[in-house]
């Protein structure tokens, strides 16, 4: 009977090992101390397409909450990182247009530049508003929008109803080698938290959740993560901001599945009230 | 007699009565300050449907004026009295009479449409949203309102409903949202809260921001002690930093002070 109770245990303990696990060929995970700053980074790339992104915005149709479909989608699933997405007002609405998995959340635009794009595929795609030159994949066709002319909105969310698609808004504080965020803008010191896109030497998209512990205004936290960013690579595609305000939820795992306990991998909130995540994981 | 004098002597009788003057001046404060008081706040506003007797010119609309897109100024019916938003039977029987006139250009009619109905009709409005105006906000919602059943009725057209409804709503949002932005008051306001219910069950959002002082008061209310520690403290200039510290290790000093010299009297006695 023992014996089988040891079989039955170390069964479990194999099973869990084989579901928790990524490859740290495709994922590392550092800290770095440049200027006194920690410079928090997990770095994804793209390569084969085993690193993939989930968001949750809402509430589903059966009203489970954002958590409790983390938690049922996430069985199976070797979660990388875990962390906020978009702002959320005071009637814990997301701040700007959202829609999940093709159910409108939101579809007032606010005064924010980035609109996110999460492909069922585990694709992320990030468009400048200001631009107006979003393309969606329609079909078989290519379907070219600019979200300030009004037809072009309705076609968006039409589209985005049918495609089941998955977008927020949020700040663009770099893009196409430019950074979009003034030295003037808000002055508030915290704790901040981008995600950015960049192509590697193979010319491969290589994701970069950065997370600076430390008390910055987003203009300085951007100018050194720039820095940080173009040690490593020339072509920086764009850096967002993610929420670390009211909405500060933050877990990364170790390639065997624990949670990290450092400082900089980790949120101020527990995952458990998340109201919205961005979620990295691999296949 | 006698009993009512006996009330009045009785001691508590005062305090009863000061309760009942504190709860007075109290609700007062509180209509004053929540701006609840019961009204029929949007009974002035016009009724859209007035628009509906004046006529839309259609009859001088060239195939020109349809490519370079001068034709919405000649359908546009100038006259006061007029409201500058097309009703919907006004909207289809432009859009019907224009797609019979030019079969071939319905792509561009309809493009025209949602341009004249959007931006070229903010555009005649715009000043009178410059400043927060409740009454006008509302007579855009009721417009809209008629939009959105028209939608649903006219299925040829729809694609022009759903934009206009989509511009508007959108805009209406913004607006909202920057209304607050500059008079943080008017969030406690019945007739905004009215609107902004309005746009947040069409799904657009007003974004209301918390304040610095209602960001305290929530933290303080859930006990998150830790966080509005960490918050202040990041948030503080170096002056303010250095002053809390000062009075914090003066209050130290203090205590520390007292418990000693306190330690020593029971000591000596």
């Amino acid at each position: 009977m023992k014996c089988i109770g040891l079989i039955f245990a170390f069964l479990m303990l194999c099973s869990f090992n084989l579901t928790a696990q990524y490859s740290e060929n495709y994922v590392s995970v550092s800290s770095e101390i440049i200027d006194n700053e920690i410079y928090s980074v997990i770095e994804m790339t793209r390569k084969d397409e085993r690193v993939k992104v989930k968001y949750f915005a809402d509430k589903d149709l059966a009203g489970r909450s954002v958590y409790q479909r983390y938690l049922t989608w996430s069985k199976n699933k070797s979660i990388i990182a875990s962390c906020s997405g978009t702002y959320y007002g005071m009637d814990n609405k997301p701040v700007g247009i959202c829609i999940d998995e093709g159910q409108t959340v939101n579809k007032a635009e606010a005064a924010m530049d980035a609109l996110v794009l999460v492909y069922r595929t585990g694709g992320i795609v990030v468009t400048d508003l200001k631009e107006g030159n979003l393309t969606v994949q329609n079909g078989a066709e290519n379907l070219a929008l600019n979200l300030k002319n009004p037809i072009d909105r309705t076609k968006f969310f039409l589209w985005s109803k049918e495609n089941y698609a998955t977008v927020f808004q949020t700040h663009l504080l770099y893009y196409k080698n430019k950074l979009r965020v003034g030295a003037n803008g808000d002055k508030e010191l915290r704790e901040r938290r981008f995600l950015a896109v960049a192509r590697d030497d193979e010319d491969k998209i290589r994701y970069y959740l950065i997370n600076l512990k430390g008390n910055n205004t987003l203009y300085n936290a951007t100018v050194k993560v720039e820095g940080y960013l173009k040690n490593y690579t020339d072509n920086i595609i764009y850096i967002i901001n993610l929420d670390t305000g009211a909405q500060d939820y933050f877990e990364v795992r170790e390639a065997k599945g624990q949670l990290m306990n450092e400082a900089g991998f980790k949120g101020n909130k527990p995952l458990n009230v998340s109201k919205n995540l961005l979620v990295f994981y691999f296949e | 007699m006698s009993k009512s004098v006996g009330f009045f002597s009785r001691p508590f009788t005062l305090f009863v009565l000061g309760l009942l003057c504190m709860g007075f001046i109290l609700l007062s404060f509180l209509f004053w300050t929540l701006n609840v008081t019961p009204d029929n706040y949007f009974s002035y506003v016009n009724d859209p449907n007035a628009a509906i007797t004046c006529n839309v010119n259609h009859v001088s609309v060239t195939s020109d004026d349809l490519e370079n897109g001068s034709w919405m100024n000649k359908v546009i019916t100038k006259s006061n009295n007029c409201s500058v938003f097309l009703t919907e039977i006004q909207i289809k029987e432009l859009s019907n009479a224009l797609v019979n006139n030019f079969p071939d250009k319905k792509d561009l009619i309809q493009l025209g449409l949602i341009t004249l109905l959007t931006e070229q009709t903010l555009q005649m409005v715009k000043g009178n949203l410059e400043v927060y105006n409740p009454y006008k906000i509302k007579g855009i919602l009721d417009w809209l309102s008629t939009l959105n059943v028209a939608a649903k009725l006219d299925p040829d057209n729809e694609i022009i409903y759903l934009s206009v409804n989509d511009y508007w709503f959108n805009f209406i949002s913004g607006k909202l949202t920057e209304y607050q932005k500059i008079n943080p008051d008017i969030r406690y306001y019945f007739k905004f809260r009215y609107l902004a219910q309005h746009c947040n069950q069409a799904l657009y959002f007003v974004n209301v921001e918390e304040t610095k002082y209602e960001k305290v008061k929530k933290n303080l209310l859930a006990n998150h002690w830790v966080h509005l520690i960490q918050a202040s403290w990041s948030d503080a200039k170096i002056w303010q930093r250095s002053v809390f510290l000062f009075v914090f290790l003066f209050t130290m000093f203090t205590y520390l002070f007292t418990i000693i010299s306190f330690v020593n009297k029971t000591t000596l006695k």
